[in-house]
């Protein structure tokens, strides 16, 4: 418990991301396979038609139209007077989920820290893409969220929330993401970055595609929770509910381990499929830049 | 491997769970926080039934205790091997006790050496052995029976001294052969300590005993009295013969010294190349009775063969009484010995039972009812004390079979015997029937209560017998087998190294 208590109170003094990498992050874009309506004129296609020069339809023309938008060279085939229908540009609704629970206060670097920086990443890149940007970290049941931001000025508060954020109580993925889902009104993209240790995260999930949100799970591990270097007989404590179990390791036990991390992580992987959500896994161990700047554009979240 | 207490290896198993008991419980955890037990606790969970027993798993310090505790109590169950080298269910040690084995070329001798080396065995023995030892001398003689008692062993083995005698190995290895025999679980072993100086055993089989030669002595040198003997000319003086055999590898030259009872009476110098055996001969001893001693003035290894004794003695006449009413025939083959003094009678004299006769021949006469002891032939005629009594007459009885074995019938051929006239002769039981007709016996030998009998039951003046070579001989080996040899003296067949068997009829167990 002494650890925990530690580790509670830690927070992340260092910068989250140097301005090199924010520099070259700033190229990039989130991808949202779906067209979701917005709130304001950005520069992603909406479900809107509006003012834009990207053609979308014709319409029959109706009694107080605005004459500028009559296609003329069709009134002079046809002598009927049809409306061009432009495609509305607005902004995209990017939500970003951490999990703060205690599980996630571990490794090195901690799985925390390594989860802030990719929600650190993807927000400076969403506001960058003058996307709407939400944030909130889910510990309990419950979602704290900081206001929807936008615009690159507002970087430096999202950051500033970031570091500010701390892992506290136990993961209830389920309760919390649809604690968030329900208090959402504008669908749109959502990243979880988590850790996923929760029996019922399925049911978080489906709450959020249940409101239409187009959600990518980020797995994010520790290299000692996928391949344990420890053996011997030892008092495993639940870093959340600080259960107590005695646990003799040998290479047998390694083995039946790692094939149930195998196996957990399969089933997410399956499940994310089946319901069309994006999943990356990674390790604190891999390159935060590799994952940001080349994995994330293979897999088609960036681009 | 075996034990002496093999249930003491029982405790190992109450030890031992106490010992696991203890580590189950007094295992110490290390603490260590993990992110979440979730995984784990799945992992476990199809090996927690016999999680005991993999936290037992790998613990060095768990398995050097429970090899500690073996060794304790492997210790207490007294393990032991039993070694196949030098011991067996059954052992004969077979010790040379011959003269050869007073040789020194080995210190301090040949025979204290076996002796070592027989203790060494005896050491060696396992607690189920049992050996037994035998000293082959001129006779064999078990010195111990077969015992697991190893200070008895030891004290028999290290009272044992070598006699000058030569070495019949055959008895004892025939002894031994047939003490081992018959079912073992193990091959019975014969240990043999000898010099090897004896004469070819290759026609005896060891069968399933493992048969170990240990050669004691390393050289041969050796010069000896091979033979010592004296006879006399027909002049009657003595000659002495002594026959010198050089077993060495060199040539030796050496004094041969006779003494007459201790006063010397001939010294000679031999020279002998390696190998050679040499007679010598000293003639015209008078006759003179006592001791000749020959002595070989050199010193080698074995000192006991080299001097030796012979007795001369005067020749002491036989004194036979014949009692017939005439016979030319029997009195001139009693004559023909010339030790006989012969007395003839032509019936029983009066002072017959004082009178100390050698050998009295009864011809047709009947003996007197008390014949004191001596030798006595019977010429169809029956004495109370005889060796048969008589039975039915016969006519032109033929000789079916004769004793070709016997002292008295030997070298007499009774085939060719015919007789007008005789009985039949039941023998008693300590008689021999020499000569059998088709009914019965016709001639009859045996010895009872100091008196021998030599009983015939025709009258051989009614048969061709008298007329045959074969009669001086039989009436020369009747007065050699009727009379005792110490009524002659000391024979002159007596030889040096040979053992000489003195009958007692003494009841005392020691002779001195």
């Amino acid at each position: 418990m002494e650890q925990i208590l530690t580790t509670e109170n830690q927070t992340d003094r260092e910068d989250l991301l140097t301005p090199e990498f924010l520099r070259k992050v700033e190229q990039l874009s989130i991808v949202a396979k779906r067209v979701f309506p917005g709130q304001m004129r950005g520069e992603r296609r909406s479900t809107k038609r509006g003012a834009s020069v990207e053609f979308a339809d014709y319409r029959n023309y109706a009694v107080g139209d605005d004459f500028r938008r009559v296609d003329w060279n069709v009134y002079a085939r046809l002598e009927k007077l049809f409306m061009k229908l432009f495609v509305e540009e607005e902004d995209l609704h990017v939500y970003i989920l951490l999990d703060t629970s205690r599980s996630m206060n571990f490794g090195s670097p901690r799985k925390l820290l390594y989860a802030k920086r990719i929600a650190a990443a993807l927000s400076y890149i969403a506001l960058a893409n003058l996307d709407r940007v939400g944030l909130a970290s889910l510990s309990g049941s419950s979602a704290m969220t900081l206001s929807q931001k936008r615009g690159k000025q507002s970087a430096f508060s999202v950051f500033e929330w970031l570091k500010s954020v701390q892992c506290s109580g136990d993961t209830h993925l389920a309760d919390s993401l649809r604690d968030f889902s329900l208090r959402t009104r504008q669908p749109g993209v959502v990243m979880v970055i988590s850790d996923f240790f929760d029996t019922d995260y399925q049911k978080g999930i489906s709450a959020l595609l249940s409101r239409n949100f187009e959600v990518t799970l980020l797995h994010v591990l520790d290299q000692e929770e996928v391949e344990p270097s420890t053996v011997g007989d030892l008092l495993l404590i639940d870093s959340e509910t600080a259960e107590r179990r005695e646990i003799t390791i040998t290479q047998t036990l390694l083995k039946k381990y790692k094939a149930r991390v195998a196996e957990f992580c399969g089933g997410i992987e399956s499940f994310a499929t089946r319901c069309g959500c994006n999943y990356v896994r990674v390790t604190n161990q891999s390159s935060f830049e590799d994952l940001i700047l080349s994995y994330l554009r293979q897999r088609g979240m960036l681009k | 491997m075996r034990f002496l207490s093999p249930y003491s290896l029982i405790w190992f198993l109450p030890f031992a769970a106490a010992i696991i008991v203890l580590y189950l419980l007094k295992l110490k955890r290390k603490e260590q926080m993990v992110s979440s037990v979730m995984l784990w606790q799945d992992a476990v969970a199809d090996i927690q039934a016999n999680a005991p027993f993999q936290k037992l798993k790998k613990s060095l310090l768990l398995l050097l205790q429970l090899i500690a505790l073996f060794a304790l109590v492997f210790g207490i169950a007294r393990p032991y091997i039993r070694a196949k080298g030098m011991s067996e269910n059954k052992i004969v040690i077979i010790l040379d006790s011959s003269a050869s084995m007073q040789s020194t070329d080995i210190s301090p001798s040949r025979f204290d050496n076996a002796k070592s080396k027989a203790l060494e065995v005896v050491n060696r023995m396992g607690s189920d052995d049992t050996m037994l030892v035998i000293t082959a001398g001129a006779k064999t003689r078990v010195v111990a029976s077969f015992t697991s008692d190893k200070k008895s062993l030891q004290s028999a083995i290290s009272a044992l001294k070598p006699v000058d005698a030569p070495c019949n190995m055959r008895q004892a290895m025939v002894l031994a052969l047939s003490l081992v025999a018959g079912k073992s679980a193990s091959p019975p072993r014969i240990v043999l300590l000898s010099d090897g100086l004896f004469s070819s055993l290759s026609d005896l089989s060891p069968g399933s005993a493992n048969l170990t030669f240990i050669k004691i002595g390393a050289r041969c040198d050796n010069v000896a009295i091979t033979s010592l003997d004296s006879r006399k000319t027909l002049s009657g003086d003595q000659q002495v013969f002594v026959s010198l055999r050089n077993f060495s590898d060199k040539q030796r030259v050496f004094n041969l010294e006779l003494y007459m009872q201790d006063q010397l009476i001939d010294i000679r110098e031999e020279t002998l190349r390696p190998g050679e055996a040499k007679q010598e001969i000293l003639e015209n001893v008078k006759d003179a009775s006592g001791r000749v001693t020959a002595k070989l003035d050199i010193e080698d290894d074995l000192i006991a063969d080299n001097s030796g004794s012979v007795y001369l003695a005067k020749r002491g006449k036989l004194s036979v009484l014949m009692v017939s009413k005439g016979n030319l025939f029997l009195q001139n083959a009693l004559n023909l010995d010339p030790r006989t003094q012969l007395i003839r009678s032509e019936s029983i004299p009066a002072d017959f039972a004082n009178q100390k006769y050698n050998l009295v021949v009864f011809d047709c006469i009947a003996p007197p009812a008390n014949l004191p002891p001596g030798g006595y032939l019977l010429l169809r005629t029956s004495a109370a004390q005889g060796p048969a009594t008589i039975g039915a007459a016969v006519d032109r009885p033929t000789v079916i079979d004769y004793a070709r074995n016997h002292p008295v019938s030997a070298y007499v051929d009774f085939n060719e015997v015919r007789i007008a006239q005789a009985n039949y002769l039941q023998p008693k039981p300590w008689a021999t029937t020499i000569v059998e007709g088709p009914g019965g016996g016709l001639g009859v030998a045996g010895s009872n209560g100091g008196r021998k009998f030599v009983q015939l039951s025709f009258d051989i003046l009614e048969s061709d017998f008298p007329l045959h070579v074969g009669f001086p001989i039989f009436i020369a080996n009747c007065l050699d087998w009727l009379v005792p040899t110490s009524a002659t003296a000391p024979g002159d067949s007596i030889r040096t190294s040979q053992p000489m068997y003195i009958a007692s009829r003494l009841p005392s167990k020691r002779l001195t």
